[in-house]
């Protein structure tokens, strides 16, 4: 038995999957309510910027969750964001015999290129505070611009065409295990024990750090409590990061 | 910063890169957190820490009473993230917890280790088993929310204060118009702005109505914990 049940809402085209779990979870759905589309005329990334989506390329998703408030505190909600990078990794190993690395704190990698993002967003509903999970992973290399050097795609990982459907599948169930660890005792702890575990960002890890004013490099020395990533700068400086932009560097020939 | 600081990363396409440059909300540690609940404060004292929205969402696993095990949870729950003070109102109970000093210092700014520290045993302070402050649990002081000074003084002016840490956001993107501006009507129910956490895009709705008179944060500015974002009048 899944600790989620999931209910899926299929489309051949959506401007969007995470603005129709959005009106889907102000309209009342219930936690694991997942919308997929064959495509996305308005994908969103971050912040308005587009995630490209034509038809059959990607796997284009939006999982409703409803966290329990009393397990997982408000402003624990960012966690939600390390156990879907965790669910995709799990489900890229499970369904492709793939290992993807983690870039913090939620783009799967493959060979350094970005294979997945995710976009988490939550909202104010009449049934309370719901998240919303947006996952984009390349199935083939239409997915991305040709000229996006650092894109990869399932195809051009594996050699193989993956169905949507069934990636989709491998994601619901392993991100339903890693849901139900977050809403265990030590939920937050383990979680991030098993993110440092899959990724090669959390510890020694030379990264560049750039903020909205500010850019600046250092290596990274694991993850704080409640999720920021510690990097210690070239001073010898502990920064605790929470917002803004992580590359991976090479101290010697800054990229 | 924009999209085509990164040449890796060509604008409108994030397949590659979806990550931007956001203002860090580095170093500020988790403030008086309050399981699931809220804060709004007004300089109205009647109005004065009313709790809103806490019930709401975690109503189907409290209910209208606790049981030991769901307490124990929620100790759990406190202890583990250091808070400081934890409130929880229902029909009929109330609960409060509180720990830590109450002068304890919050340092906003980056952690300077002093060289002769070795950086491991910096790493291995307790996060929140004591309450004198380490790095990585800076106690605030209990009510420090409420303690926030709030940028005016005009008493029929109400609130609306950050929830959580993150970055501001009046827009849900760098092109869009934003939620809303001095001058626009309110409801409940009205989104005012995004905060983001750790990538974690979270819309805030105004749990008030009136007209929106003051915004006292910037776009892509971080916010703290109770920290003042609009002044709304009734």
């Amino acid at each position: 038995m899944s600790f989620i049940n999931f209910i899926i809402l299929t489309h051949d085209s959506l401007p969007s999957t995470n603005t129709e779990a959005m009106e889907q979870a102000r309209r009342g759905a219930k936690e694991g309510t997942t919308v997929i589309a064959r495509e996305q005329t308005a994908g969103r990334g971050r912040l308005g910027r587009v995630w490209r989506s034509p038809p059959g390329a990607g796997l284009y998703m939006s999982l409703v969750l409803r966290p329990r408030i009393a397990y997982i505190a408000r402003a624990d909600f960012p966690m939600l964001v390390f156990a879907a990078a965790l669910g995709v990794h799990d489900a890229l190993r499970a369904a492709c015999a793939l290992s993807t690395d983690i870039k913090y704190p939620n783009d799967l990698l493959y060979d350094g290129r970005k294979l997945c993002g995710i976009l988490g967003e939550t909202i104010d509903t009449p049934q309370g505070t719901a998240a919303i999970i947006g996952i984009g992973i390349n199935l083939t290399n239409e997915a991305f611009a040709p000229d996006l050097p650092h894109a990869t795609s399932l195809e051009a990982a594996t050699g193989k065409r993956f169905d949507a459907k069934l990636i989709m599948r491998a994601v619901l169930d392993a991100f339903a295990v890693r849901y139900e660890v977050l809403h265990k005792v030590n939920g937050i702890q383990n979680t991030l024990a098993a993110w440092s575990a899959a990724s090669s960002f959390a510890n020694d890890k030379p990264v560049r750090i750039t903020l909205d004013n500010e850019i600046f490099v250092g290596t990274t020395r694991g993850l704080e409590s409640d999720g920021a990533l510690r990097v210690e700068t070239l001073e010898g400086h502990l920064r605790l990061v929470r917002a803004g932009d992580v590359t991976a560097v090479r101290f010697d020939d800054e990229e | 910063m924009s999209e085509q600081d990164k040449p890796q990363s060509p604008e409108a396409a994030t397949n590659a890169d979806s990550t931007n440059n956001q203002s860090t909300s580095e170093r500020r540690d988790r403030f008086e957190r309050h399981g699931g609940g809220r804060r709004r404060h007004s300089n109205n004292p009647s109005n004065n820490s009313r709790r809103q929205e806490g019930g709401r969402a975690d109503a189907n696993s409290i209910g209208t009473s606790v049981n030991m095990d769901e307490l124990r949870e929620v100790v759990e729950l406190i202890s583990r993230h250091g808070f400081t003070d934890f409130e929880l109102e229902r029909e009929g109970f109330r609960v409060r917890l509180r720990r830590g000093t109450a002068n304890a210092e919050t340092n906003f700014s980056s952690v300077a280790l002093p060289p002769s520290q070795p950086l491991a045993s910096s790493f291995a302070a307790p996060a929140v088993s004591t309450p004198a402050p380490s790095f990585s649990s800076a106690a605030p002081a209990p009510n420090s929310a409420t303690a926030t000074p709030i940028p005016d003084t005009d008493a029929d002016l109400q609130i609306i204060t950050s929830p959580i840490v993150g970055t501001f956001y009046r827009a849900a993107s760098p092109t869009s118009d934003p939620f809303v501006k001095t001058g626009s009507s309110i409801q409940a129910d009205t989104v005012v702005c995004i905060i983001e956490a750790m990538k974690l895009m979270n819309e805030i709705p105004a749990e008030i109505s009136g007209t929106i008179e003051k915004i006292f944060v910037e776009n892509a500015q971080p916010v703290e914990y109770g920290q003042p974002l609009f002044g709304v009048r009734k």
